[in-house]
């Protein structure tokens, strides 16, 4: 490795940035000059002449480095994009709240007025998440300023806040949904023994909303809790539908079965 | 002598894509090819090499990657894809049809010239 060269390659591309890509290049032209250089010497040139000519073969640095520095800005076009994304689900959103009344004027003159009301609470329960979600969308999509690692990690958080925003926004309707759910089917069938259950296939929901949005770090502790919600909910299903209760607590022996064929079957996956 | 230089210029990516064709090489060897086999009539600049392999590897036609040298700094490899391949094969049908053509073009008009 020679001195001079090294010293005149840092000046070089000493006031670029740390583009990962410029970078590379310097790595490579420095690598390739000091073979040229080894090349000249032993050719018989001595250390001046082999450095001139060394140098005189670098050629015009400067508008590389420009050309690869360009970096992307915000199109103009992604940002239409987002703002009519955002503006459409707010809107959507809106015109549900609106809508929402209908229901109580229709069913108010028929013999259940009560269901038009939970109809309304329906309706605006998923308005909200329209809205909720519409909010949730930045103007603007985050692109990197340059090729460095910290614009790689800063796009990287930006997108796994959108993320968490919108498993935010469909965890909150969820929820809204399965009281309003409950209300209804209480209302309509009168079996207040039995429809609490919504609320577990709720949990239910909620957790495959959670194994959607989330690692395969995660999802491997997820899938236990979504099976034993499955499994408790078909339990009094069963047992209430058929007034079995004396065998269908089987279906737990059957649960823990499935729990290792799962297993099994993941193990299987992973060995591939 | 400026004319020639140009030209060469304008089909540097065609010529590195020739020495890549059957090997991979990095920059350094690729240049001293070049040297050599112009007998040192042309020599192509580092910068406007580099700018090549960044075109040619932008459009997918070459790949690269670092190599694991024993001694020494580490040399950054080149690769001709498939695509790259293709787009070798019809860069050389288009310098012949060019040099078939400025051929005609100055032969029919050094006619009139007589």
């Amino acid at each position: 490795m020679n001195k001079r060269i090294e010293t005149h390659v840092n000046d070089l591309f000493a006031n670029t940035s740390s583009d990962i890509h410029i970078l590379d290049i310097k790595e490579e032209l420095l690598a390739n000059l000091n073979e040229k250089y080894d090349d000249l010497m032993i050719s018989g040139k001595n250390e001046t002449e082999a450095y001139a000519l060394v140098i005189s073969s670098i050629g015009d640095i400067d508008s590389l480095i420009k050309d690869i520095g360009q970096s992307p800005k915000y199109l103009p076009l992604e940002i239409e994009k987002n703002t009519v994304k955002r503006s459409v689900f707010i809107s959507i959103g809106v015109a549900l709240y609106i809508l929402s009344i209908i229901p109580i004027i229709w069913f108010s003159k028929t013999n259940m007025p009560e269901l038009g009301l939970v109809i309304l609470i329906l309706i605006c329960a998923i308005a909200s998440g329209f809205v909720a979600f519409g909010n949730s969308i930045s103007k603007s999509k985050y692109t990197r300023a340059n090729n460095t690692f910290v614009e790689e990690f800063k796009e990287m958080v930006t997108i796994n806040n959108e993320r968490s925003k919108l498993k935010g926004a469909l965890s909150s309707s969820l929820w809204s949904l399965v009281v309003v759910l409950y209300f209804l089917l209480s209302f309509f069938t009168q079996w207040w023994y039995i429809t609490w259950i919504i609320f577990l296939v709720g949990a239910c929901a909620q957790l495959l909303i959670l194994y959607v949005f989330s690692d395969n770090l995660r999802r491997k502790r997820l899938w236990h809790g979504i099976l034993w919600v499955a499994t408790v909910i078909l339990y009094f299903i069963i047992s209430f539908s058929f007034n079995a209760w004396v065998c269908s607590w089987t279906l737990f022996l059957m649960a823990v079965a499935v729990e290792q064929i799962i297993r099994l079957f993941i193990i299987w996956k992973s060995a591939e | 002598m400026s004319i020639t230089s140009d030209l060469i210029r304008g089909h540097t990516e065609t010529i590195i894509m020739a020495n890549l064709y059957n090997r991979d090489s990095y920059g350094y060897e690729i240049n001293k090819a070049i040297q050599e086999a112009s007998e040192g009539q042309y020599e192509l600049k580092e910068a406007t090499l580099y700018g090549a392999f960044r075109r040619l590897e932008g459009n997918g036609y070459i790949i690269s990657y670092w190599g694991n040298e024993t001694t020494g700094a580490r040399r950054r490899y080149y690769h001709i894809t498939d695509e790259g391949k293709i787009f070798f094969e019809s860069s050389c049908k288009e310098w012949e049809k060019a040099k078939n053509l400025i051929d005609t073009l100055i032969k029919t008009g050094g006619k009139g010239n007589e």
